[in-house]
């Protein structure tokens, strides 16, 4: 239901979604990312091209592990969002919340430039 | 699906004689003409988070075939029913509910889709919607906490969100989206 591929490129965690992330499946997202807010300057970059639906328990997973990862000068970021993804951040109200880039390059990139 | 149907039988507020002069036939010769697309649907299953994307694909099925519903408000209304769905799962059941069981009832019209969720969630007894603050999503930036956006949801997607508590431990949801909401 949920595949979480997890890639390493430039000291940026780069998580490829695919499938569907609601309340079932956000508790294996919540774990990874736990993880990953623990390292010292956590850089998260979640590809998302392939993830067909999202509820507020996914985007529960991102909220809880934002403040950890800015508070160790790290960032959660985005690439490749559908719209059928984009649109729970518009409903929420939180498009400007996690930076969103077009594709994983420029996700990568953001980090390099210091954005 | 509903092509062959002449758009004026899809509005409601289309008088009879309109109605009679489009179809040239004689006013008196007809008494109602109406489009019979009425759908009411009910799935009764175990309230576990394992259930939530069978029951998102059925009711995205559901909405798909709908006239008068395009694509994004389909997406929207299958999100409210996640929503309600969980909120009953996590808090109204809790995580030791035993023979739990959630009664979704989708009701389609050429008006609106009405959604009917009923539990026997004992903790849904302190379920008081009105209380409940909008998130401060504001906030959110400074203080990230997670938790709390589901009900949200629910009401900026669905135009009539009544919540009652009936006999017993009976809770009851109903949803409802207008399908012209300028109307």
């Amino acid at each position: 239901m949920l595949d979480i591929r997890r890639q390493n490129i430039n000291q940026v965690e780069i998580l490829h979604l695919q499938g569907v992330l609601n309340a079932e499946t956000s508790p294996l997202l919540e774990e990874v990312l736990q993880q990953i807010s623990q390292m010292p300057l956590p850089m998260v970059l979640l590809c998302v091209e392939d993830l067909e639906y999202i509820s507020s328990a996914g985007m529960g997973c991102f909220i809880g592990a934002i403040g950890s990862i800015r508070k160790k000068g790290g960032d959660l970021r985005f690439a490749g969002m559908q719209p059928r993804v984009k649109r729970i951040f518009t409903l929420l109200d939180m498009e400007d919340f996690f930076p969103q880039f077009d594709s994983m390059e420029k996700g990568l990139a953001s980090f390099s430039e210091g954005q | 699906m509903h092509d062959a149907f002449p758009s004026f039988l899809e509005d409601p507020m289309t008088t009879l004689a309109h109605q009679a002069r489009a179809l040239n036939i004689p006013e008196g010769d007809i008494q109602k003409i109406c489009m019979e697309k009425d759908c009411r649907l009910r799935l009764v299953f175990p309230a576990e988070t394992r259930q939530l994307e069978l029951i998102r694909r059925i009711a995205r099925s559901t909405a798909e075939i709908t006239t008068g519903l395009d694509s994004d408000t389909a997406d929207d209304i299958v999100l409210a029913l996640d929503e309600a769905c969980t909120n009953v799962i996590v808090h109204a059941y809790g995580p030791h509910a035993p023979d739990a069981f959630i009664e979704a009832e989708i009701r389609i019209s050429s008006k609106d889709v009405t959604i009917i969720l009923t539990d026997q969630g004992v903790h849904g007894r302190g379920f008081h919607p009105e209380k409940l603050p909008p998130p401060d999503i504001k906030a959110l930036f400074t203080h990230p906490k997670p938790g709390g956006l589901g009900f949200h949801l629910i009401k900026t997607i669905m135009d009539e969100v009544r919540y009652e508590k009936g006999p017993g431990s009976t809770n009851r949801l109903t949803m409802k989206r207008y399908l012209s909401r300028s109307g």
